[in-house]
């Protein structure tokens, strides 16, 4: 039996932040991993710290603050997280696009978010060899890169050097509630590889794209499903773009579980410190299949061609693909569950899990040691989709 | 250019003589020279530096095609077993007056034997001339990749590129020259012989990965490749593990006292090879 404060099931960055942030204030904490750290999504994804992208209200809310963390978070770790805050554009393919990015933008300034419209002129003489078809866009010089590799390890290494205790290539096969009936439900945690039961006072469920199957052993429904992301991978090249980009199609699509738009959905870039460009990416429901198809990755060629002809010469070395974990609403899930006391879930971020982690971490410390949030998350509670059910 | 060669994966002639490695006509009909038929820019320069005379040039980056500088070659043939590619030969026109002399990289068995005639083949494996063996080198240094030397007619010197040789003595099944690979478990220490070589040796030259940075990250509990890959980029490069993935695995072997059968190998990802993007975009060959 390992008896801890806290247990977190997930070594993705989601679970490595929340190790960093608890062990920082003291509590002790254990986290086990099936695989490897960083072998999930947090290691098959760009390094996107997009504002822009964000809904305003709790979401944008939720990642200006993990901006700021990111801001000094090289200089806390004391590692090279390749951070930079290099601004991203969202550009437009039609007037009807430009207007919903100017709607969207309005209520971002609201939030305080720095956002600006660029004009057709402008956006062309801040991205050189834009194609010229997109009729103006969105920059954010907020917006920065990260590589979410680098930062995972990052955290997992600075967590363990303060006594958090990592256990890879360990998985929980089965989760005992007890006193349920008392509406006082707790859990056990039995691992596989440890052959051991692990009691923590807090089970902290940060699995991702994995995380319904783990709730599910506690008897909770979550409807997190994994969302494939492809993406393509070019030689490494001298300095060609900036900024991130990403097209509006692609943002639309986040929203949208329409099966046509899921493979061709718009166009994500951005050149990594190493030189390599990053293309994205696919949004597809194909269960837990990781594999790269030749349709998606003919149709990210061609988006990215269609919006930067010179790259057409380009070499691609490599694809990769990642299971986003999905929602309906597009909102992380995160809180307390209703009817089982110590489990508080963290995942569901899909595209967002690196620009949200540090905050992520923070907030689930606070739900530990506090138990309560500094800002209001109720809408992020894992207990909405129950009640959202009950209505329809 | 590259148009063969990239199509069916044979260099032809044209192709050949543009390169900045071909040695001139006045330089052949000198004496031994090597022929280098490099023109793929991948990572890779040991002929850089086993060259005793510097006669071949790469430098950085390390993706250029060798430039050749003809007049520093003695045709010593140490670059041919050094060569990853086996894509190094040495021709000697001024062996006799109908004859020349085509050294080539043969891993292959059964070995031939001084004297033996053999079925000298081109680039594409076809039987052009009969040849005569002058010499088969095969000292450990050449580290399993015998060189031999074939006597041609003249006018097949600049064609033939190897040999057929038929099976004389008992040959090894491809079964147990694998086992053979696998319970040669030193795959490293194989190649290095000092500590300090060990350590500086770049592993992973595309992101220019040393033995030292690799044996660091599996002692930071990582003996896996893909997560020796996270920590330090091996294989993250233009070749894509191609070239370091069996070098990384033996070192995690040795360093994590797991035997590199258990280690499982890198994710195999699409595309095998660099390809344009356009290419990719639109399915069509090259121009």
């Amino acid at each position: 039996m390992i008896k801890t404060d806290v247990l977190i099931i997930g070594g993705g960055i989601i679970g490595c932040s929340i190790a960093y942030y608890l062990v920082k204030e003291g509590v002790k904490t254990v986290l086990v991993e099936k695989d490897d750290i960083a072998s999930g999504a947090s290691g098959a994804c760009d390094g996107f710290i997009f504002l822009q992208s964000k809904k305003s209200g709790i979401h944008l809310e939720m990642a200006l603050k993990s901006a700021g963390i990111y801001a000094n978070l090289t200089a806390e770790l004391g590692c090279d997280l390749e951070y930079r805050r290099c601004g991203g554009m969202i550009f437009a393919e039609s007037q009807e696009e430009l207007s919903y990015l100017c709607e969207l933008s309005e209520k971002q300034q609201k939030n305080g978010l720095e956002v600006k419209i660029l004009s057709e002129a402008e956006t062309r003489s801040k991205v050189p060899g834009l194609a010229s078809h997109p009729r103006g866009a969105t920059y954010c010089p907020q917006d920065a890169q990260v590589n979410p590799i680098l930062t995972t390890l990052a955290l997992a290494g600075a967590a363990s050097k303060k006594g958090a205790r990592i256990f890879t290539g360990t998985a929980i096969s089965e989760m005992e509630v007890v006193g349920r009936r008392q509406g006082k439900g707790r859990i056990i945690a039995n691992s596989v590889a440890a052959k051991d039961k692990i009691k923590a006072d807090f089970v902290i469920n940060a699995a991702g794209a994995e995380a319904s199957g783990i709730a599910g052993m506690a008897g909770f429904d979550l409807p997190i499903i994994p969302r494939r992301g492809q993406i393509l991978v070019t030689e490494p090249l001298p300095k060609v773009l900036d900024c991130l980009l990403m097209s509006a199609g692609y943002l639309a699509a986040k929203f949208c579980r329409d099966d046509d738009m899921s493979i061709d959905c718009g166009v994500t870039l951005e050149q990594t410190a190493a030189g390599n460009i990053l293309i994205g990416s696919t949004r597809e429901f194909v269960g837990y299949n990781k594999r790269t198809t030749y349709e998606g990755m003919t149709s990210i060629a061609a988006n990215a061609i269609k919006f930067f002809p010179q790259f057409k010469n380009f070499k691609i070395i490599r694809s990769f693909a990642g299971l986003r974990p999905y929602t309906p609403d597009g909102l992380p899930v995160l809180g307390y569950v209703n009817g089982i006391r110590n489990l508080i879930i963290a995942s569901g971020h899909e595209g967002d899990g690196i620009a949200l982690a540090p905050i992520t971490g923070k907030l689930v410390a606070e739900l530990v040691v506090s138990g309560a949030a500094s800002i209001d998350i109720s809408e992020l509670s894992p207990n909405r989709f129950a009640a959202e059910r009950q209505q329809t | 250019m590259k148009d063969k060669l990239a199509k069916i994966g044979i260099i032809n002639k044209a192709e050949l003589t543009q390169s900045a490695a071909f040695p001139s006509e006045e330089r052949l009909r000198r004496g031994p020279v090597a022929v280098i038929e490099c023109l793929q820019e991948i990572p890779c320069n040991p002929c850089e530096f086993v060259c005793p005379e510097k006669a071949i040039e790469v430098g950085k980056p390390i993706t250029n095609l060798p430039r050749f500088l003809e007049d520093r070659c003695t045709g010593c043939g140490l670059c041919i077993p050094h060569c990853p590619g086996l894509a190094i030969f040495v021709v000697d026109l001024s062996y006799s007056e109908h004859e020349a002399v085509v050294q080539f990289p043969f891993e292959f068995l059964p070995l031939p034997a001084v004297g033996d005639e053999v079925n000298a083949v081109d680039r594409e494996g076809i039987v052009i001339a009969k040849g005569k063996v002058k010499a088969v080198r095969n000292p450990q240094r050449f580290d399993k990749t015998p060189v031999i030397s074939v006597i041609v007619p003249k006018e097949f010197a600049m064609e033939v590129r190897s040999a057929k040789i038929s099976p004389r003595s008992k040959v090894l099944s491809p079964k147990s020259k694998i086992n053979n690979q696998i319970k040669s478990k030193n795959l490293w220490s194989r190649h290095r012989t000092s500590d300090v070589g060990r350590r500086t040796t770049i592993v992973c030259r595309c992101e220019e990965v040393s033995g030292d940075e690799i044996m660091q990250a599996v002692k930071e509990e990582a003996p896996s490749l893909k997560a020796v890959k996270n920590r330090t980029r091996t294989g993250m490069g233009l070749c894509q593990g191609r070239i370091c993935a069996k070098i990384a695995t033996g070192l995690i072997s040795e360093n994590a006292g797991i035997p590199p059968e258990n280690i499982k190998p890198p994710t195999v990802r699409p595309p095998v090879r660099p390809i344009a993007l356009d290419q990719l975009a639109t399915g069509k060959e090259d121009d």
